[in-house]
């Protein structure tokens, strides 16, 4: 049944990360990739369910591509995906995510998100969230949202004393808080934190 | 003469009249089918021009790569150009007889009678009757026929005749840009507002006819226009073409709302082209209805360029047996704190299937921009598909943007609630589609909801035993 979740450091790109997830199992998936990464979970036993929630970060001046795919193949499976990016300046970030619900696959049940926070004047992304649902016996919700940092925010808290690069950093810290407090190993944390010049 | 198939029972508007064209293009399309729209028109050289300078982008332009597939779709099987009687009638009273017979079947009459501030209704490819109220030229509003407002207003068609769409934008803008004949042309004077709204119906009529009507609609600085357009079309066996261009200018502080009902008969490719040029504090709204055709493709777009644009796209999408519905909006957000909301719903049933696809564009530079998106989708039955292609590009980091889609079947619950009321399984599920399309129904004209809530029903009905 429940296994114990996978977690997944990306620095370089690689080959695409391919999981496929037989009858009544669950997939728990932590990723944190800082370039071009492509994954793809397969649902093929029936009760089969995987939960993803990743964060990206592209390194400065890069322009990354996140593919994931969700792939319902049979009866009532369960997915949900979580993506959050922070797109520092003069970096791109493309998410394409897939959502597929086969038609031999009722009783599904998929979820998918992509949150953006664009930090800097030239920072870009660019969001597809596809869904494509072959069978009607389904329930298919995804969202994106991309936004800045809220000035509102940082005015409060700059009127609490705080500096404007520190509240700016309390949010950002904020956002990515939910992915990335899920890696069990604070080393992990810190080198992510790093990786956002958080630290 | 025409093969004619029987319609079916569940499509309303499939009766045809017997063909009255006083001149007809040769089938295909080549330069001199071109060459001879222009001639027959009497068109200015510009137009002229226009069109063939067109035609060569249409031939060189490729088929677009993505969507539904239109292999089938072959150009030289259609007529181009059909010119129905001799001239305009001036008056209801003297249009031909068939053609009387067909609009009574739509209910024009009744409708004028009631409150229509002026009735351009597109039979084939001319305009053939129309009335704008008095009060309508007192303002200075411009309601024709684009064929006879090249020749009346040549200084404005030609200032703003695709400027908003050139011909090449893609294949079938090119192809509407070379062949176009009819469609409205609109012009609203700086600070004028048209209460009622202005509305024009279109029928295609004999097989294998394309329709290649053309609209451009000018809102001068902080006028209001309202222009719906309604479709229905006689079945036949054979695929007809339509590929219609619409262009919207709305200048500052201007509001132009377009509203559609397109129900093609289920033989009809539709593949049109509705773009809007919104300036400072313009707002512009599309209300579009796709019920009907064999294959839409159709994504109505605003361009923001102007500080504070707004624009707005209601969708609802049908597809039945047969019927792919490939529909979506686009808002290209250019300047500073525009806004844009798309707001699209569909069901599929019987083997149909929707499609939205979309695209939310902020450019470097729009600050503060903000697009909110909502997708809802209902998929009735195991032979339907339902698909979503959203695009969000943000290139400006102060914008805000929101997607959201959910795509489901009808709930048990709700069904056994109304089943346990003793209303029918039938019944029950097109109460339960209506109540989802509603949102947007609410904001057609009078007539149009009755007939689109109508439609919907008789439709579900018919899938339940």
């Amino acid at each position: 049944m429940e296994k114990k979740a996978k977690y997944l450091i990306i620095n370089t790109p690689g080959k695409k990360k391919t999981y496929v997830v037989s009858e009544k199992e669950t997939l728990r998936l932590v990723f944190f990739s800082t370039c071009s990464f492509d994954l793809d979970i397969t649902l093929t036993g029936r009760l089969s369910r995987a939960d993803v929630v990743g964060l990206v970060v592209p390194k400065p001046h890069t322009d990354i591509v996140v593919r994931t795919v969700q792939k319902h193949a049979d009866t009532n499976t369960t997915s949900t995906l979580l993506v959050k990016s922070v797109v520092p300046d003069g970096t791109r970030v493309t998410f394409e995510g897939t959502v597929r619900i086969e038609k031999q696959a009722s009783g599904s049940d998929a979820y998918q998100r992509n949150e953006t926070m664009l930090l800097g004047d030239t920072a870009h992304i660019r969001t597809t969230p596809i869904l494509e649902i072959l069978n009607n016996d389904v329930k298919c919700t995804h969202g994106a949202t991309a936004k800045p940092i809220p000035e509102n925010e940082l005015l409060y808290l700059e009127s609490r004393g705080i500096s404007r690069k520190q509240a700016h950093e309390m949010i950002v810290r904020g956002f990515i808080d939910n992915v990335v407090l899920q890696f069990p190993d604070l080393k992990m944390q810190k080198s992510m934190y790093n990786d956002i010049h958080l630290i | 003469m025409d093969t004619l198939s029987l319609p079916s029972p569940s499509y309303a508007f499939g009766f045809h009249s017997a063909d009255v064209h006083a001149y007809k293009s040769k089938k295909g399309l080549s330069q001199a089918i071109v060459e001879d729209i222009a001639f027959q028109k009497q068109e200015p050289s510009w137009m002229r021009m226009f069109r063939l300078r067109s035609f060569d982008v249409f031939m060189k332009k490729s088929m677009p790569g993505w969507g539904p597939s239109l292999s089938k779709l072959t150009f030289n099987d259609f007529y181009y150009y059909l010119k129905p009687i001799e001239s305009q009638a001036a008056t209801w009273e003297k249009l031909p007889k068939d053609i009387k017979e067909t609009y009574d079947k739509i209910g024009i009459p009744e409708m004028e009678k009631k409150f229509l501030s002026g009735v351009s209704a597109q039979y084939e490819s001319e305009v053939v009757y129309k009335s704008v109220q008095k009060t309508l030229t007192k303002k200075g509003v411009i309601f024709l026929d684009m064929d006879s407002a090249v020749h009346k207003y040549p200084e404005l068609v030609r200032k703003y005749f695709g400027t908003v769409i050139p011909p090449g934008d893609n294949k079938f803008a090119a192809l509407n840009s070379s062949v176009w004949s009819g469609g409205s042309f609109i012009y609203v004077p700086k600070g004028v507002k048209v209460e009622l709204p202005l509305q024009a119906y279109f029928r295609i009529n004999a097989a294998h006819m394309g329709q290649f009507e053309r609209t451009l609609i000018i809102a001068d600085e902080g006028s209001f226009v309202h222009y719906a357009e309604g479709c229905t079309a006689p079945i036949y066996s054979t695929d007809s073409l339509h590929s219609a261009v619409v262009e919207v200018i709305v200048k500052k502080g201007a509001r132009v709302r377009y509203t559609t009902v397109q129900n093609w008969s289920t033989n009809v490719y539709n593949l049109v082209t509705k773009r809007a040029w919104v300036e400072e504090e313009g707002t512009m709204e599309w209300v579009d209805g796709n019920l009907g055709s064999k294959l839409t493709m159709k994504y109505p777009s605003m361009y923001l360029v102007g500080r504070k644009a707004r624009g707005q796209v209601l969708s609802i999408a049908y597809a039945g047996a047969g019927q792919i519905q490939d529909a979506g909006a686009k808002a290209v957000h250019v300047a500073s704190e525009t806004t844009s909301e798309i707001i699209s719903k569909s069901i599929c049933r019987s083997g149909g299937r929707t499609s939205y696809r979309g695209l939310v564009k902020m450019l470097h530079g729009a600050k503060d921009a903000k697009s909110r998106v909502v997708c809802d989708a209902l998929i009735i039955d195991d032979l339907s598909r339902s698909d979503t292609y959203p695009t969000m590009d943000i290139q400006e980091n102060s914008g805000s943007m929101e997607h959201e889609a959910t795509v489901s079947k009808i709930s048990d619950e709700q069904l056994l609630y109304l089943t346990s009321r003793g209303i029918r399984g039938g019944e029950a599920q097109s109460m339960i589609a209506n109540g989802f399309i509603e949102p947007i129904v609410k904001e057609l004209p009078l007539e149009y909801a009755v007939e689109l809530n109508r439609l919907i029903g008789l439709q579900m009905q018919g899938s339940v035993g």
